[in-house]
This record gives C-alpha cells, sequence and structure tokens, in this order.
C-alpha cells in the first residue's frame, strides 16, 4: 500500500463531494446530478466516473472486482484494479459473489447481485438524449418537463433503417416510471437485470461531470414500441466452448474458415463454472 | 370564441427595456424608441381565426411575421398578451399563460408548423420517416404501424416517391424539403397550420407545386390556416382575409380581395402599387 496518499487517493473532502452527489442521485432515481469530476490519474473517457465513484464508496472491509466488456484481465480493468489497492491496501477478486464492490464497463455480471454489493458503471455519454439535442440546457428541461419523445423518436428511425429494435447497447431506460435514463453502453442482454435489482447501481461519467443511479429495488423499464417490444440479444441453440452455459452473453469469435466459436463474455462466470466442474 | 380556432388579444413582443415615451415619439413607420432603443417587434396585435378559413399576414421584412409565427407556435413568449385556441378550454383559458407541458402538447396535437427554412422545423439527418413520427410520437403515438401508414399516406399526399421515404431530407431538394414539412405540419391532423413564407427561396415552378399543395389541403381537408408571406401573389390566391403589418403594427385587415382592390391605407396602397 502507497501510504504517500490519503486512503482511496482522494482527500476526504472529495469523497464526500461525490458521495453527497451519490446519495441525491440515489433519492431521484434516473435523475442526472453534477458533480465535481476530479482530475485522475487516468485519462477521461478511460472510467474516470467510474474510479471516483469506487474511491469515494471503497472502505477497509471491502472486496473490489473490476472487469472492462466482461474481462477481468483486460489493461483498464487491471490498472484500476491497481490504482484502488495500491491506495487503500483492499484484496481484489475476479468472484462476483465475493466481491462486494464492482466496477464495470459496458457489462452487468452474470451471476445475480445481491444486498450488500454495489455495482458501479463507468458511462461515456449520460445524456439518452444527447444525439438528438446537442444543448445541456435544453435537455434538462426536457427532463423537467418529461417530454422523451426524442428517445422514441431515436428507436424509430432504428426501425426504419434496420426493421427492428437493433441497436446494440445502451438502449435507453425508463427508471421508477420517471426519468429517462443511458444504461451506461451495456448490451441490451444486460438491461432487464437493472430491474429490481437487489445491490443499488450507480453509474458515474467523469468527462461529462455527471452521477446518477438506480436505488435497489427499483423498476427499470427498457423503452419500446406497442408493437416492436423490446427483445435482449439471442444465442438461442449456441453455447459456451468452455464452460458449456447457455443462457448467457456470449462472444462470437470467427475462425478463418468462415465459422464461428462462442464463449461467455464475463470470463469471472465462465471461470468459475469451469473449475467448480461444470 | 364565436367559433373561432384561434383569438389573439393584444399580442406585444418587444425586445428592451421600455420607457415612458416610447408611445408618443414612436413614428408609424418605426418599430424602435429613439430614447430607450426598445424595439416593438409586435405592438397591440388582434386577430382571429375560424374555422376552413385562410388568414394571410403581409408586410415587409423587420414588419414582424416571424416574430408572430414563432409566438403562435411556441417558439418564443410574447411580453404581453393572450392567445385563446378552441381546442384548449373550448377557449375561455389564456393559452401563454400556461404550462410548457401544455403547451408543448398543444403545439404537437393542435398546430402545424412549417417554416420558412426546412432546417428549423425538420431533423434533416433522419429519414423522411421518422421526421413525420417525430410529431406523432410528440402526440403519444406508441404503435410503429400506425405512424408509418401515416408517413406514407402523407408522403403520397405530398408527391414524395416513396421509394426515397427512408432517406434523410438532407438529401432531398429544396421544394421536397418544404413538402416533408408539409406532411409532418400535417401528421396529427391539426386543425390549424401554421405557414411562414413556405414558398420563399424557391423557384417559381416548385413554388407552383408547394402552392398546389396548399390551395388543395384548404380544399380537401378544410384546416384553418395562418399565412405568412411577402409575395402579395402567394397572398391572392390563397388567404381569405388579410392583416397588413407595418412596423409591429396591424395597419389594416378585411377581406383579401378588398384589400388588394382597394386599399385604405397610405402603406397597403404602396404595397399593392408595387405589386408587378
Amino acid at each position: 500500500m502507497n501510504t504517500l496518499y490519503n486512503f482511496a487517493f482522494f482527500d476526504e473532502g472529495s469523497k464526500k463531494e461525490i458521495r453527497r452527489a451519490t446519495l441525491k442521485a440515489l433519492s431521484i432515481p434516473g435523475y442526472q446530478v453534477p458533480f465535481a469530476s476530479r482530475e485522475m490519474p487516468i485519462a477521461r473517457g478511460w472510467g474516470t466516473g467510474g474510479l471516483q465513484l469506487t474511491l469515494s464508496l471503497v472502505g477497509h472491509d471491502d472486496v473490489l472486482k473490476v472487469i472492462d466488456q466482461g474481462a477481468d484481465e483486460s489493461v483498464n480493468a487491471v490498472s484500476i484494479k491497481k490504482l484502488i489497492s495500491d491506495t487503500t491496501g483492499i484484496p481484489v477478486t475476479e468472484s462476483t459473489s465475493q466481491a462486494t464492490l464492482i466496477q464495470s464497463r459496458h457489462r452487468i455480471p452474470e451471476e445475480p447481485l445481491n444486498e450488500g454489493q454495489i455495482l458501479v458503471l463507468q458511462v461515456p455519454i449520460p445524456e439518452p438524449l444527447r444525439s438528438i439535442e446537442p444543448k445541456e440546457a435544453v435537455t434538462k428541461r426536457l427532463h423537467a418537463e418529461a417530454e422523451y419523445s426524442g428517445a422514441y423518436l431515436l428507436l424509430f428511425e432504428e426501425i426504419q433503417r434496420y426493421g427492428t429494435l437493433a441497436g446494440g447497447s445502451d438502449h435507453p431506460v425508463t427508471v421508477a416510471g420517471r426519468y429517462v435514463m443511458a444504461p451506461s453502453p451495456i448490451p441490451r442482454f444486460d438491461n432487464p437485470k437493472m430491474h429490481f435489482s437487489r445491490a443499488p447501481i450507480l453509474l458515474g461519467a467523469g468527462r461529462e461531470k455527471k452521477i446518477y443511479a438506480v436505488p435497489p429495488f427499483t423498476s427499470v423499464v427498457s423503452l419500446a414500441f406497442e408493437d416492436y417490444p423490446f427483445r435482449v440479444e439471442s444465442f438461442e441453440g449456441k453455447r459456451c466452448r468452455f464452460c458449456g452455459a447457455d443462457g448467457t452473453y456470449l462472444d462470437e469469435i470467427p475462425a478463418s474458415d468462415g465459422t464461428a466459436v462462442y464463449q461467455c463474455n464475463d470470463t469471472g462466470y465462465c471461470r468459475s463454472r469451469s473449475e467448480g466442474g461444470a | 370564441m364565436n367559433g373561432s380556432l384561434i383569438r389573439v388579444e393584444e399580442l406585444t413582443r418587444t425586445f428592451g427595456p421600455g420607457c415612458p415615451r416610447c408611445a408618443t415619439v414612436r413614428g408609424e413607420r418605426n418599430n424602435h424608441c429613439p430614447h430607450c432603443g426598445t424595439v416593438y417587434a409586435l405592438d397591440r396585435v388582434s386577430f382571429d381565426v375560424r374555422p376552413h378559413e385562410v388568414l394571410g399576414v403581409v408586410g415587409e421584412s423587420g414588419s414582424g411575421k416571424s416574430t408572430l409565427m414563432k409566438c403562435l407556435n411556441f417558439d418564443q413568449n410574447p411580453t404581453s398578451g393572450r392567445l385563446f385556441l378552441e381546442a384548449y378550454g373550448g377557449g375561455r383559458q389564456d393559452v401563454w399563460a400556461a404550462s410548457d407541458q401544455v403547451r408543448r402538447r398543444l403545439r404537437h396535437t393542435v398546430l402545424g408548423m412549417v417554416y420558412q427554412n426546412p432546417a428549423d422545423g425538420l431533423k434533416l439527418d433522419f429519414s423522411a420517416m421518422a421526421n413525420i413520427a417525430e410529431k406523432l410520437i410528440a402526440a403519444g403515438e406508441r404503435r410503429v404501424a400506425t405512424m408509418e401508414d401515416r408517413a406514407v399516406e402523407l408522403l403520397d399526399h405530398v408527391n414524395i416517391p416513396l421509394a426515397r421515404r427512408h432517406e434523410p431530407p438532407a438529401r432531398f431538394s429544396g421544394g421536397m424539403q418544404q413538402r416533408v414539412q408539409i406532411a409532418k405540419a400535417l401528421s396529427s391532423r391539426p386543425p390549424l397550420l401554421l405557414l411562414d413564407e413556405v414558398t420563399t427561396g424557391l423557384d417559381l415552378s416548385v413554388q407552383a407545386k408547394v402552392l398546389d399543395l396548399i390551395r388543395r389541403l384548404k380544399r380537401e381537408l378544410g384546416i384553418g390556416m395562418v399565412l405568412v408571406s411577402h409575395d402579395l401573389g402567394v397572398i391572392r390566391m390563397l388567404a381569405d382575409r388579410t392583416l397588413v403589418l407595418l412596423a409591429g403594427r396591424v395597419v389594416e385587415e378585411g377581406l383579401t380581395d378588398q384589400i388588394l382592390e382597394d386599399p385604405q391605407h397610405p402603406y397597403t396602397q404602396e404595397l399593392v402599387q408595387s405589386l408587378l
């Protein structure tokens, strides 16, 4: 542990400010709370929002898991883990069930989360209406008036272009029946995991200086049309080549002969199944 | 309301602080006060539009025509004045005093606006279909099939080739963009259409097509319209009644034929004289 730094890198005032924003975010589910995003030793856009949330929350008894697109070993996940464990001395794990604090980019772990755990998601663009309205002053007013036709328009355009609600990730959701929220670029597959999640989900955007949250046991409904219901990605008839799982989000790995093999995107989950003798 | 679709009372829109001398020193052809510099874009303008009626508004550049339209479409807030819509509380409540949500809903259900510049009324990078659907979505529609059917029907109605319905209007000609805008304005079947200089900037044959379309809408759908133009030819062709705006004030109003054949106010006389 590097004692040249305060516990968890930040000074206590900074942690307090971020926690205060987090509490406000939990009180108004889905509402984007502005906060004073700090300069971090990693570049903005590399998970500084999530990292600041994690650092403001971490305590001596926590066990940390960091994943990047489902992988525990990717460079970004490893760097973030190192920074946090170097400045706090807390243990890290790859097991979802053992972690108390999980920071993730673009995935929610396969293993259901429970009370006592907190999921922190890194967010590049927190504003679900940004692509339709560039001005922050206007989008704030649209949220205030619950005027979300822009979000539906984006989905309608998707249907016009591709014939289906095929957008890859970051499919907008309504939280607690009020605010429309960008769930961060998680696949549609993960959207239903937010619905009545037992663990609170905190979302942090460092570059955009916003924190928002889904409190535990809160309704999260993906936007859709009456005749084009929301559907998750389908992996019907496909299994993970390592652990044999068939209900998980799979990565497709094309081979040179034109065929493809599939494997779990969540590496920690896959490994625990393989080692567990599945 | 006496059966009017829309009634505007004493609409005033100023830019500046205003001063006690504004009222006395401002000349008829001057819309700003030389003492405090306040601009009177609109000064106590009142009118109403009945069902099936087309009200023309003429005036030179800077006479307040566009400001009037922006206030009617809630793009701008008036400084003072009252607006009554038949569709809102039977026309007994002032719409300008209502909340933003109420006005937004009315804009999407009761009004259809066609801007002079298609970029103001359309999302040029979204498909023509999505542009038309936008107003329907805003009006609360959540079935894709319904919106697609309505959009196809309208695009056909305004003579946009259906093969191009998935293309963004950015790839369309100016006249086509204008017609997509009209289709969008009509999508939620509003009883009142606001047309702001819709033919300005289009070449003559395209102008003729757009005017034909508006005339057909008037005949077939019987929608009430407020038609702003500086082109007396357009006014003569489409408007039943006409207001003449000068420096933010109504200087003359009456039946279009009457105003064009027998103008009373010196400014209107000048305007009619200058008609080529």
